[in-house]
C-alpha cells in the first residue's frame, strides 16, 4: 500500500490490540524499558517495582470484577489473604515444604472455591447489599486466617521459604522483578483477550443492562459466578506470590483497608480499563513512599512527625475525592487526552473516542 | 396443521399484587407475518412481550413457541431457542461500541470458554471472525457503517433504535419481538425503519410481534392487529376491521364522544 495511511484488510487486523506500527513501537520501547529497569535502578526501587507489579495483578482482577462485570467488592484483601495462607498452611504442615509450582496453583484453587462461594450472594443482591456481603466475606476469611495463625503458634506471621522454580531461585529482588514482569504480562494479555471476546462482552453487558443481556442469551448467573471465581483465583495466586516475595504471611496485613485501597486503585486508575489498573496500582502503592520521601526531603518539625501517618491517610482521601470530582474516569482518561493531543499535533482536531477503553 | 405456529399465546393472565395486567389474552402469530399489538397506555402490550421473553412469569396461561412451552424458562434460555427482542428504552449497553453491542447478539452461537477466550489465538479468534462476518452483514442491512466503532451511549436516538433492532437481528431469530421501535424517530427515520421492516419480512421471513403507538405506521405495515385494553383483548383483525370496531373506538377516544358524534 503506498504511503497514504494505515489500512485494515482483515478482521484479525481490526481486532489487534496494538493495531498501528506506531503503537507497536511504543509497546516495544515500554517492554525494553521495563527489562532494562533493574540494571539501572537501585535495589530499593526494584523492590518498589515488585510491589507495584504484585498490586497490579490484583488490581487488574478487581477491575475485571468491578469495572467490567459491575460487581463492587470490598473483599479483595480476603482473596489475597486466602492465597497467602494457603501457601503458609502447606509450608508449615508438610516436610519438606511443597514446591512453589504446587503451592501457587493450590492457592489459585482455594481462591476459586472461595470466589465461587462469594459469588452466590451476587446472584440475588445488588449494589450496596452486594458490597456488604463482600465485607462480610472479608471478615470471615481474615478472622479464619488470624485464628489459624495464632492457633498454629505464630505471633507475627508465618515464615515462607524462598521460592524455587526449577533451576531458578527467586531470592533477590532482581530475579523477582523479571519473574513478576513475566507473570504480569501473561495475566494482562489474558485479561485483554477476555475483554475483547465473548466472555468479556458478556461481563460488560451484565454491568450495563443485565435484563437486556439475558434477552440476548447471556446466562447472567453463570457469568457472574465465572467473574467472581476467575478473578478470585488469580487474586489468590497474587497473594501467594506476595507471601513468597516477602517471605512471610501475616494475618494483620490483610485489613479491610487493603480492600479499600484496591477499590481506590481502580477508581484513581480508571474503572473498566486494563491500563488504568496499572496506573492506579502504581500511584496507590507508591504514594506512601513518595510522601515519606517528601517528608524526609523537607525538614518536618519533630512536633509534626507523629502526624505523618494521619497526613498520609488524609492525602489518600483527598486524592480519591479529587479524582471522583474532577476525573471520574481516572488517570487513564487523562492519559488518553494527552495521547490524542500528541497524535493530532499540530492539529487541534479531536476525533471522537473510538472505544471506551 | 403440520407445522406448529411460531407463537401461540393462550389464556394469558398476569397479576402484580392486586393489579390485573393481563387477563385471558389469546392470539396466534402465523409464519412470516407482522402482527401488530396496539392499545392505549397501560394496556399490557409490553407485559406480553416481557412474558414471552421470560422476564415476567404469568399467573396463568400458556405461551407456545413452535409448539414448545416457554413458561418457566429463563430469559436467556428463551433467547437461545430463537426469540429475539428489542426494548422500548432501547437498552443498549452504553459503554460498549455499536460493534460490541451487535456482537453480543452472537453470544449464544459461539462456544469459547474462559480459557480459549483468554488465549484468544486459535479457536476464539476464528469464532470472532465468523461472528464479525455476521455482524457486518447486519451493519450493511441497517446502514449503520458510520457508527460501527462509536460508543452506543452517544448515538442519536434513531440510530440507537436501529442498533437495538440490529442486535436482535444478529441473533438470527425465528420470532422477533419489537417494543415500540419507532417511538422517538423522526419522519425520515421512520421511513427508513419501515423499509427495513419490510425487508425483514420479505427477505428474512421472520415473523414479528410488534408493539406500536404510531397507528398510521403499524396500520400500513402490519398484516393483522391485536388490540388490548386494560389487559384484555378487545379486537383482532386487519387495520380496517379494527379501527371500525366500536370497542376500539371507545378505548381510544371514549364513550361520550361516540355517543354525541
Amino acid at each position: 500500500m503506498p504511503g497514504s495511511g494505515h489500512f485494515k484488510t482483515s478482521f484479525p487486523q481490526d481486532m489487534a490490540v496494538f493495531d498501528t506500527p506506531f503503537r507497536r513501537l511504543w509497546l516495544i520501547i515500554l517492554l525494553l524499558g521495563l527489562v532494562a529497569f533493574p540494571f539501572f535502578a537501585p535495589r530499593y526501587f526494584i523492590h518498589l517495582g515488585n510491589l507495584v507489579l504484585l498490586a497490579s495483578i490484583a488490581a487488574l482482577m478487581l477491575n475485571l470484577l468491578t469495572g467490567y462485570t459491575g460487581m463492587i467488592s470490598l473483599g479483595h484483601a480476603a482473596f489475597l489473604a486466602a492465597g497467602a495462607f494457603t501457601v503458609a498452611a502447606l509450608v508449615i504442615n508438610f516436610k519438606p515444604p511443597p514446591p512453589f509450582w504446587l503451592t501457587v496453583p493450590a492457592a489459585g484453587a482455594v481462591g476459586a472455591i472461595l470466589g465461587l462461594l462469594a459469588s452466590l450472594p451476587a446472584l440475588r443482591l445488588r449494589a450496596v447489599y452486594l458490597i456488604l456481603s463482600t465485607v462480610s466475606i472479608h471478615y470471615i476469611v481474615t478472622l479464619t486466617v488470624s485464628l489459624y495463625q495464632s492457633n498454629a503458634g505464630f505471633i507475627s506471621g508465618i515464615n515462607i521459604p524462598t521460592a524455587t522454580l526449577g533451576p531458578l531461585k527467586l531470592e533477590n529482588s532482581r530475579t523477582w522483578f523479571y519473574f513478576l514482569l513475566v507473570v504480569t504480562v501473561v495475566v494482562t494479555i489474558f485479561s485483554i483477550n477476555l475483554v475483547r471476546s465473548r466472555i468479556g462482552r458478556a461481563w460488560m453487558a451484565i454491568r450495563d443492562k443485565d435484563i437486556a443481556a439475558a434477552a440476548l442469551g447471556v446466562n447472567v448467573a453463570f457469568y457472574k459466578i465465572l467473574a467472581f471465581t476467575f478473578t478470585s483465583s488469580v487474586t489468590a495466586m497474587a497473594g501467594a506470590l506476595g507471601a513468597y516475595y516477602l517471605n512471610y504471611a501475616a494475618a494483620e496485613e490483610f485489613t479491610i483497608w487493603l480492600g479499600i485501597f484496591y477499590i481506590a486503585m481502580i477508581i484513581v486508575g480508571g474503572i473498566g480499563s486494563i491500563l488504568g489498573s496499572f496506573f492506579g496500582a502504581a500511584i496507590i502503592t507508591l504514594m506512601p513512599y513518595l510522601l515519606d520521601g517528601l517528608f524526609q526531603s523537607i525538614n518536618v518539625p519533630p512536633r509534626l512527625q507523629t502526624y505523618v501517618f494521619a497526613i498520609q491517610f488524609a492525602a489518600f482521601g483527598l486524592l480519591i475525592a479529587l479524582f471522583l470530582l474532577l476525573e471520574p474516569d481516572g488517570l487513564v482518561a487523562i492519559w488518553r487526552k494527552v495521547r490524542t493531543y500528541f497524535e493530532m499535533w499540530p492539529l487541534k482536531y479531536h476525533r471522537p473516542p473510538s472505544s471506551t477503553r | 396443521m403440520d407445522k406448529p405456529l411460531p407463537l401461540e399465546v393462550t389464556d394469558l393472565s398476569l397479576n402484580f399484587g392486586g393489579i390485573q395486567a393481563l387477563e385471558g389474552v389469546n392470539f396466534q402469530l402465523r409464519p412470516g407475518e407482522i402482527l401488530g399489538l396496539v392499545g392505549p397506555n397501560g394496556a399490557g402490550k409490553t407485559c406480553i412481550l416481557n412474558v414471552v421473553s421470560g422476564i415476567y412469569r404469568p399467573t396463568r396461561g400458556k405461551v407456545l413457541f413452535e409448539g414448545k412451552d416457554l413458561i418457566g424458562l429463563r430469559s436467556h434460555e428463551i433467547a437461545v431457542m430463537g426469540i429475539a427482542r428489542t426494548f422500548q428504552n432501547v437498552e443498549l449497553f452504553p459503554k460498549m461500541t455499536v460493534l460490541e453491542n451487535l456482537l453480543l447478539g452472537c453470544h449464544k452461537d459461539i462456544k469459547s470458554n474462559i480459557f480459549s477466550a483468554g488465549v484468544f489465538w486459535g479457536w476464539a479468534q476464528k469464532d470472532e471472525c465468523a461472528i464479525r462476518r455476521r455482524v457486518e452483514d447486519v451493519i450493511d442491512f441497517l446502514e449503520l457503517e458510520m457508527y460501527r466503532k462509536l460508543p452506543a451511549a452517544g448515538l442519536p436516538l434513531g440510530a440507537r433504535k436501529l442498533v437495538g433492532l440490529g442486535r436482535a437481528l444478529v441473533m438470527q431469530p425465528r420470532v422477533l419481538l419489537l417494543d415500540e421501535p419507532s417511538s422517538g424517530m423522526n419522519r425520515p427515520e421512520k421511513e427508513d425503519f419501515a423499509r427495513f421492516l419490510l425487508r425483514i419480512k420479505y427477505e428474512l421471513a421472520i415473523p414479528m410481534l410488534w408493539v406500536e403507538h404510531d397507528m398510521k405506521l403499524i396500520g400500513d405495515l402490519a398484516d393483522r392487529l391485536v388490540v388490548l385494553h386494560y389487559g384484555k383483548k378487545i379486537a383482532e383483525g386487519d387495520i380496517r376491521e379494527v379501527i371500525a370496531d366500536p370497542g376500539v373506538i371507545e378505548a381510544y377516544i371514549g364513550k361520550k364522544l361516540v355517543a354525541t358524534a
